[in-house]
C-alpha cells in the first residue's frame, strides 16, 4: 500500500484489509476476556458480591430461554433490576411487574413471600420520590395474604416503622405503639421479633423519650441476640443506661457486666466501670496502656 | 506487474512494519499478561502501597527479607518485592492494575478500592481470620483466632467490609496523636522540668518559649501550626470541653455521639454555639492559637513540619505517622509528650471535663487484602499472616517507629509514648469532622474570625447563620448514603436467600443474619432521622 | 481568497489518505469529546461517580438556580477576568518595548532571558508564590517592611479602606483574611509578564512592515501614537486570540486558588471559583453528577463570553 504508486489497488487494498481485521480481531479477543454465571446459583453468588450487571445478563437471557426454575430466573432478574446502573423508572417498573407476578403465584410458597416484600420495598427505598403509603398498604398486604409463613413476618417491623415514624401527630402515635405491642407475641420467626422489637423501642425511646416503655424491648431484643459483636455491646449499654434511667438498678449492673465483659478496647468502659462503682459494684480496669 | 521499489516506499513499509509490530507486541502482553522472566523454582510475591514514608519502607524491606529467609529455611524459595506507589496516583494506579490483570499479590485497602472493586477482585479472608495464625505459634497469642490478635479484632472498615459481610484485610498499625518537641531547646528553655501533662502547664511552657525567644532575640513559635496541623490539637481541646454535652445530647443512652446525633441535637437547639461548653471549647482554641505563628492558618503541613525541624518552634501536634520522617529531618533528638487537656480540677475548664479521654477504639490502617488474581495464593496468604503476627510486628514497630495493629507486642523505646491509652473515657464532639463536608466547610470558611477580635463572638455570629444549612445538608448526604446501602442491600439479601434455600450453609446463613441485622438498622436510622427532621420543620430529603 | 469547490468523487479519489487522520481523530473524540458529552449525559442523574447512578431529570440544574456559593463564586471570577484583562498590559508594553529595540543582538537576547524561565514548571511557580505569600517568613512582607510600604498601606487601610488588615508589627495575612484573598490573587504572577503572550505579540509586531514605521514617522507620530494608531490595531488579532484563551483559562481555572487557599477557599470562601466548587462537589463531596452540570454552565458561560468576544472584538483588516 506504501510502496510505488504502480503497485495494484487490489494488493493495497488487501493489505489495509489485513490490518484492519488483525485489529479488529485483537479487540475482540481482549474483550473476550473473562467468561460469566453458568448457572442461578452462581448468578445468585455474583448478585450476593455487588456484581450486579454480570448475574442480571445471566438473570434476563435465563428469562428469554426459559432456562431453570422460570420463577426463580424471573426474581433474579427482579431483584437485580433494582440495582442495576444506571437506575432508571423503567427498571423499577419492569421489576414491580415481575415481583408482582411472582408474588400472585399460588400455593403461595417462600418464593411468593420474598417477592411481594420486595415488591414493597420499591415504593419504599427505590423510587427516586418514595410513596411511603404505597409501601405501608403492601406491606400490610403481605402479612394478611402470607399470614403464617415466618417470612412474611419480616413485613411486620417495617409497617411498624412506617406506623410510628410517618405522619401524624406524636399522641396518635401512642396508640399505634401499644397496637403494635400487640403483635408482638404473634411473631414465630426470631429475627422478624427482635427486629420489631427494635423498632418498637426506638419508637417509645425517639417520640416519646420513655425508658420504661422502652426499655422490655430491648431486653426482649438482647435475648433473642444479635450476630455483630459491636452492635450486641451497644445494645448491652443501651439496654443498661435504660434501666438506670428508669430505676432498675439490677437490670442495669447485669447489662453493664455484660458489656464490660466484651469491652475491653471500647472507649465507653471506663464510663460503664463509674456507673457500677455508683451502684457498688467493683470492676478492675483492663486493656493496654493504663494511666 | 513490476514493483517499483523506491526509498521512499521502503522506509514507508519499515515504519508501517514497525508500528505493527509494537502493537502486535503490546496485544501479546495484556492478553497472555507477560511475567517477568524468572527462574521456574523461585516464587515472586508482590505488594503495594501508598505509605512513602521512609520508615515504612524499610520496615516492609526488612520484613520481606526476613520472611525469604525463613522460607528458604525451609525449603522454599520465596521472592518479595514491594511496590510503594505515591499516594496521589495510587487509585488511578490500582485500578488500572485491576482491571489490567497485572495487580499485585497484596494491596493495600483504602484508596481506589471501593466495594464493588473488593467484591470483583479481592479474595475475603473470613475462613482465614477465624483460624489461628500459625506464625504465632510459639507467643502468647498462639491458639487465638487470628482477628482476636489484633488491637481492633478486625472491627475497621477496611478490614471488615459491611457491604460485603466478609473480611478483606489485615492491618498492621494504628496511630495516635501527639505533640512532638525538640528535647535540646526544651532543656535549654525548661531545664530538668517535665513535660506538660496538663493544660496548664503547657501554657505556662509556651510562655517560658516566648520569654526564652526574646531574651535570646531569636524568633521562636512555641507551636508550629498550619491548617494541617493546628486541628489536631485544637479540636481536641475542644472535645475535652463537650464531654458533658456529648452525653447530654445523647438521647439514644449510646454514651457516644455520632455526626447525625450532633446535627440532630443542633437543629433540636440542645446545643447551639452560645452553650457555655461551646463557649469554653472556642475559647480554648482562641488561647491556644496565640501560641502558633501567626497566619498559621494559610500555611501548609510542610511549612510547619519545616519550622519545627529547622528549630522555629518548640513544638508541633501530628500523628505518630510523622515520627519517623522527623526523626529523618530533624538534627536534634524528638520528644513527645500526650496532649495536653485540661483536666476535671482545672478552675475555668475543668467544670465541662469528663475526664481524660480514652484512645481505645482507634481505627487501623496499613491494611493490605489478597487479591483473587494472585498467582501465588499460598504463599501470599502466608505472607499476609507473617506481616500480621507478633514477630513480625515487633520488628516492623522497631523499624518503621509505627505502632503495630496486633496485640502484645513489646513495643520499642521510640514507639511506647504513642501506644493508645484506653482508660479514659469518650470524647466530646467537635463542631464538624471531615465527614461531615458542608459543616467543615462552614467550619472552615469561617475559621479566621475565631482568631480576631475581642473573642469568639464574630465567628459565632457567622457559624449560627451558615451551620443549620450546612448541617441539614450533611444530613441529607448521610441519609442518601444510607439509602443507596439499603437499596444494595436488598439485593444481596435477595441472593443470600435463594442461596441459602438451595444449600444450607453455615457462611451464606451467617451472612444473611449480619445483613438482615444491618439492613433494619440502616432503614431505622433513615426513618428516625426523616421523622426527626420533619418535626423540626426541615424537609426530610434534598428537595 | 476564492473558494474552491471539490467534487465527492475526486475528494474520496485518495480515500486512504484520510486514515492518517483517523488515530489524531480518535484520540480527540476519545479523550475530549467524549469526556465532555459523558459529562452531560450525567448532569441529569445523581452520581456518585463509581458505579452509582439515578436518572433525576434537571433537578441538579434547579439545584444550579439556588446555589449561592455558585453565583458568589461567578463574582469573583468576573473580578479575576477583568484583572486578567489588565494584566495583558505588561505583557504587550514589553512586546512592543522588544521589538523596538534597534540592535539585532539586544532583542534576541531579551528573547531568550524572557523564554528561559518557562522551563519551570508551572507548580513550582505557584509554590514560591505560596512562600512569598507566608506572612511571617514571606519575601513580600519582607520587602514591604524594607522598602517602607507597609507604612503607606496601614495609612491607606486606616483613612480609606477601615479594614484593620494592615497593623503595624503584624505580619500581613495575605492568604489569611478575606479581604485580601482577592487582591493577592490579582497580584499573584507580579510583574504578569507571561512569555508565550510577548512571543505571540513579537510575532505580530515583527510582520508589520517598516513602510508602515515609515509613514508614521512622515506623518509626525510619536512613539505613544505609533503604538495606538500602528502597533496595537496590527496585533489585534494576537491580542484577540490571547483574550480567548484567557476568558476560557480564568473561568475554567482553579489550580492557583486550590493550591493557594485550599479547597474551601480560603477564609471566607473568599477565592470560591466556579471551577474550584465544581472541585469540591465531585471529589470531595462526591456529587459528581451535580458537579458535572456547574460544568455545562461554566461551558455556557464561557461559549457566551467567547461569542461577545468574536462579535465585538474586531480585526481592523
Amino acid at each position: 500500500m506504501f510502496l510505488s504508486r504502480n503497485h495494484s489497488q487490489s494488493r493495497r487494498r488487501a493489505r489495509l484489509w489485513w490490518i484492519v481485521c488483525a485489529w479488529a480481531c485483537a479487540g475482540s479477543l481482549v474483550s473476550a476476556h473473562g467468561s460469566g454465571p453458568t448457572s442461578a446459583r452462581e448468578a445468585w453468588e455474583l448478585a450476593s458480591q455487588l456484581r450486579v450487571e454480570e448475574a442480571h445478563r445471566w438473570f434476563a437471557a435465563a428469562v428469554e430461554t426459559g432456562q431453570e426454575s422460570a420463577r426463580e430466573v424471573r426474581f433474579g432478574k427482579a431483584a437485580t433490576l433494582l440495582t442495576l446502573q444506571p437506575k432508571t423508572e423503567a427498571n423499577l417498573r419492569e421489576a414491580e411487574r415481575l415481583l408482582a407476578e411472582i408474588a400472585a403465584f399460588r400455593p403461595a410458597d417462600d418464593l411468593a413471600v420474598e417477592a411481594a416484600l420486595l415488591h414493597a420495598r420499591i415504593p419504599h427505598y427505590h423510587c427516586l420520590v418514595p410513596d411511603r403509603a404505597e409501601a405501608l398498604r403492601r406491606y400490610e398486604a403481605v402479612r394478611e395474604q402470607f399470614a403464617g409463613n415466618p417470612l412474611a413476618e419480616l413485613a411486620a417491623p417495617r409497617i411498624a416503622l412506617l406506623r410510628i415514624f410517618g405522619p401524624g401527630p406524636d399522641e396518635a402515635k401512642r396508640a399505634v405503639l401499644e397496637e403494635l405491642e400487640g403483635w408482638a407475641e404473634g411473631l414465630t420467626d426470631p429475627v422478624a421479633r427482635r427486629e420489631f422489637e427494635r423498632v418498637l423501642g426506638e419508637g417509645w425511646l425517639t417520640v416519646f423519650r420513655d425508658d420504661v416503655r422502652a426499655l422490655p424491648h430491648f431486653v426482649k431484643m438482647c435475648e433473642l441476640g444479635v450476630v455483630r459483636r459491636p452492635a450486641r455491646l451497644d445494645l448491652f449499654l443501651r439496654t443498661a443506661e435504660m434501666a438506670r434511667a428508669s430505676g432498675q438498678q439490677e437490670v442495669a449492673r447485669d447489662f453493664y457486666a455484660r458489656f464490660l465483659e466484651g469491652s475491653a478496647r471500647d472507649n465507653r468502659a471506663r464510663l460503664v466501670r463509674d456507673r457500677l462503682a455508683e451502684a457498688g459494684v467493683s470492676v478492675p480496669a483492663a486493656g493496654e496502656g493504663e494511666r | 506487474m513490476k514493483v517499483r521499489v523506491t526509498r521512499e516506499g521502503v522506509f514507508n513499509t519499515i515504519g508501517v512494519g514497525l508500528l505493527v509490530l509494537c502493537f502486535v507486541v503490546a496485544l501479546a502482553r495484556v492478553m497472555f499478561r507477560a511475567q517477568r522472566e524468572s527462574d521456574p523454582g523461585l516464587v515472586t510475591l508482590r505488594f503495594a502501597h501508598w505509605q512513602l514514608e521512609g520508615g515504612v519502607r524499610d520496615a516492609m524491606d526488612v520484613l520481606s527479607r526476613e520472611y525469604e529467609q525463613l522460607r528458604a529455611a525451609e525449603g522454599v524459595r520465596v521472592r518479595v518485592e514491594q511496590m510503594a506507589v505515591p499516594e496521589r496516583v495510587y487509585p488511578n494506579w490500582v485500578i488500572t492494575q485491576l482491571v489490567g490483570g497485572t495487580e499485585p499479590d497484596l494491596i493495600q485497602l483504602g484508596m481506589g478500592t471501593s466495594d464493588e472493586r473488593i467484591a470483583r477482585y479481592f479474595e475475603p479472608l473470613t475462613r482465614l481470620v477465624d483460624e489461628p495464625n500459625a506464625f504465632n505459634r510459639g507467643t502468647p497469642l498462639e491458639g487465638r483466632r487470628w482477628r482476636e490478635t489484633f488491637i481492633d479484632g478486625l472491627e475497621s472498615p477496611l478490614s471488615y467490609n459491611p457491604a460485603l459481610l466478609e473480611y478483606y484485610g489485615i492491618p498492621l498499625s494504628l496511630h495516635t496523636i501527639r505533640i512532638f518537641y525538640n528535647v535540646p531547646l526544651y532543656r535549654k528553655i525548661a531545664g530538668e522540668t517535665p513535660t506538660p501533662t496538663d493544660y496548664n502547664q503547657f501554657l505556662q511552657l509556651c510562655r517560658r518559649v516566648r520569654e526564652y525567644g526574646e531574651a535570646n532575640r531569636r524568633a521562636l513559635v512555641p507551636v508550629a501550626g498550619s491548617k494541617y496541623n493546628a486541628p489536631y490539637l485544637m479540636g481536641a481541646l475542644y472535645g475535652s470541653q463537650t464531654q458533658r454535652l456529648m452525653l447530654e445530647s445523647d438521647r439514644a443512652h449510646q454514651l457516644r455521639t455520632d455526626d447525625s446525633i450532633r446535627g440532630l441535637a443542633y437543629l433540636d437547639g440542645r446545643w447551639d454555639f452560645d452553650h457555655p461548653a461551646v463557649r469554653s471549647g472556642l475559647a480554648l482554641m482562641r488561647e491556644v492559637a496565640r501560641e502558633m505563628q501567626p497566619g498559621f492558618l494559610q500555611v501548609a503541613r510542610e511549612d510547619a513540619t519545616v519550622q519545627f525541624v529547622q528549630g522555629r518552634s518548640l513544638m508541633i501536634a501530628t500523628g505518630s505517622w510523622d515520627a519517623s520522617s522527623f526523626r529523618v529531618q530533624a538534627d536534634f533528638e524528638i520528644g513527645v509528650f500526650e496532649l495536653p487537656l485540661p483536666t476535671r480540677e482545672h478552675p475555668v475548664y475543668g467544670q465541662f471535663v469528663l475526664g481524660p479521654v480514652s484512645e481505645a477504639g482507634t481505627g487501623t490502617g496499613l491494611t493490605f487484602g489478597l487479591t483473587r488474581n494472585s498467582a501465588n495464593r499460598e504463599e501470599a496468604i502466608r505472607f499476609l499472616q507473617y506481616l500480621g503476627s507478633l514477630p513480625a510486628s515487633r520488628r516492623f514497630a522497631e523499624v518503621s517507629g509505627w505502632l503495630p495493629a496486633v496485640v502484645g507486642v513489646d513495643l520499642p523505646p521510640q514507639v511506647r509514648p504513642f501506644q493508645p491509652l484506653t482508660d479514659g473515657y469518650p470524647p466530646g464532639f467537635n463542631i464538624a469532622t471531615p465527614a461531615t463536608l458542608e459543616a467543615m466547610r462552614a467550619y472552615d470558611r469561617h475559621f479566621y474570625l475565631l482568631l480576631q477580635g475581642a473573642d469568639a463572638s464574630a465567628f459565632v455570629e457567622a457559624m449560627k447563620r451558615d451551620y443549620p444549612g450546612a448541617v441539614l445538608q450533611d444530613l441529607w448526604a448521610s441519609d442518601r448514603g444510607r439509602l443507596r446501602a439499603v437499596q444494595r442491600n436488598d439485593t444481596t439479601a435477595a441472593a443470600l436467600s435463594q442461596i441459602g434455600r438451595a444449600s444450607r450453609d453455615a457462611e451464606h446463613e451467617r451472612k444473611q443474619a449480619e445483613l438482615t441485622e444491618s439492613q433494619f438498622g440502616l432503614e431505622l436510622g433513615i426513618e428516625q432521622a426523616r421523622w426527626r427532621l420533619e418535626q423540626l420543620g426541615h424537609p426530610p430529603a434534598r428537595p | 481568497m476564492a473558494r474552491i469547490r471539490v467534487s465527492p468523487r475526486k475528494a474520496l479519489h485518495e480515500w486512504k489518505l484520510y486514515l492518517f487522520i483517523v488515530p489524531s481523530l480518535a484520540m480527540i473524540v476519545v479523550f475530549s469529546y467524549y469526556p465532555a458529552l459523558s459529562a452531560m449525559f450525567h448532569s441529569f442523574f445523581d452520581w456518585t461517580g463509581g458505579d452509582n447512578k439515578q436518572f433525576i431529570g434537571a433537578a441538579n440544574f434547579r439545584r444550579l438556580l439556588s446555589d449561592g456559593v455558585l453565583w458568589q463564586s461567578f463574582v469573583t471570577i468576573g473580578i479575576l477576568v477583568v484583572a486578567n484583562i489588565f494584566k495583558m498590559v505588561p505583557s504587550i508594553a514589553l512586546a512592543v518595548l522588544v521589538h523596538r529595540v534597534k540592535s539585532d543582538k539586544w532583542q534576541y537576547w531579551y528573547r531568550v532571558f524572557l523564554v528561559i524561565p518557562m522551563i519551570v514548571p508551572g507548580l513550582v511557580t505557584l509554590f514560591i508564590w505560596k512562600f512569598f505569600f507566608d506572612p511571617t517568613s514571606g519575601l513580600l512582607n519582607a520587602v514591604l517592611d524594607v522598602t517602607g510600604f507597609k507604612s503607606v498601606l496601614i495609612a491607606f487601610d486606616r483613612d480609606l479602606l477601615g479594614w484593620g488588615v494592615f497593623q503595624e508589627g503584624v505580619p500581613i495575612p495575605w492568604l489569611g483574611d478575606p479581604r485580601l484573598i482577592i487582591p493577592s490573587l490579582i497580584l499573584w504572577g507580579f510583574p504578569w509578564i507571561g512569555a508565550v503572550g510577548v512571543l505571540i505579540y513579537l510575532a505580530g509586531l515583527q510582520s508589520i512592515g517598516t513602510e508602515v514605521y515609515e509613514a508614521a514617522d512622515i506623518d509626525g507620530a510619536n512613539a505613544l501614537q505609533k503604538f495606538w494608531y500602528v502597533e496595537f490595531p496590527l496585533i489585534m488579532t494576537q491580542v484577540r486570540i490571547n483574550l480567548i484563551l484567557l476568558v476560557i483559562g480564568t473561568l475554567q481555572g482553579f489550580g492557583l486558588q486550590l493550591l493557594l487557599l485550599g479547597n474551601s477557599g480560603g477564609p471566607g470562601g473568599a477565592g470560591m471559583v466556579p471551577g474550584l466548587w465544581m472541585f469540591n462537589k465531585a471529589f470531595l463531596v462526591g456529587e459528581f453528577g451535580y458537579a458535572c452540570a456547574i460544568g455545562i454552565l461554566l461551558f455556557v458561560f464561557i461559549l457566551g463570553l467567547t461569542f461577545i468576544n468574536n462579535k465585538y472584538v474586531r480585526v481592523d483588516k
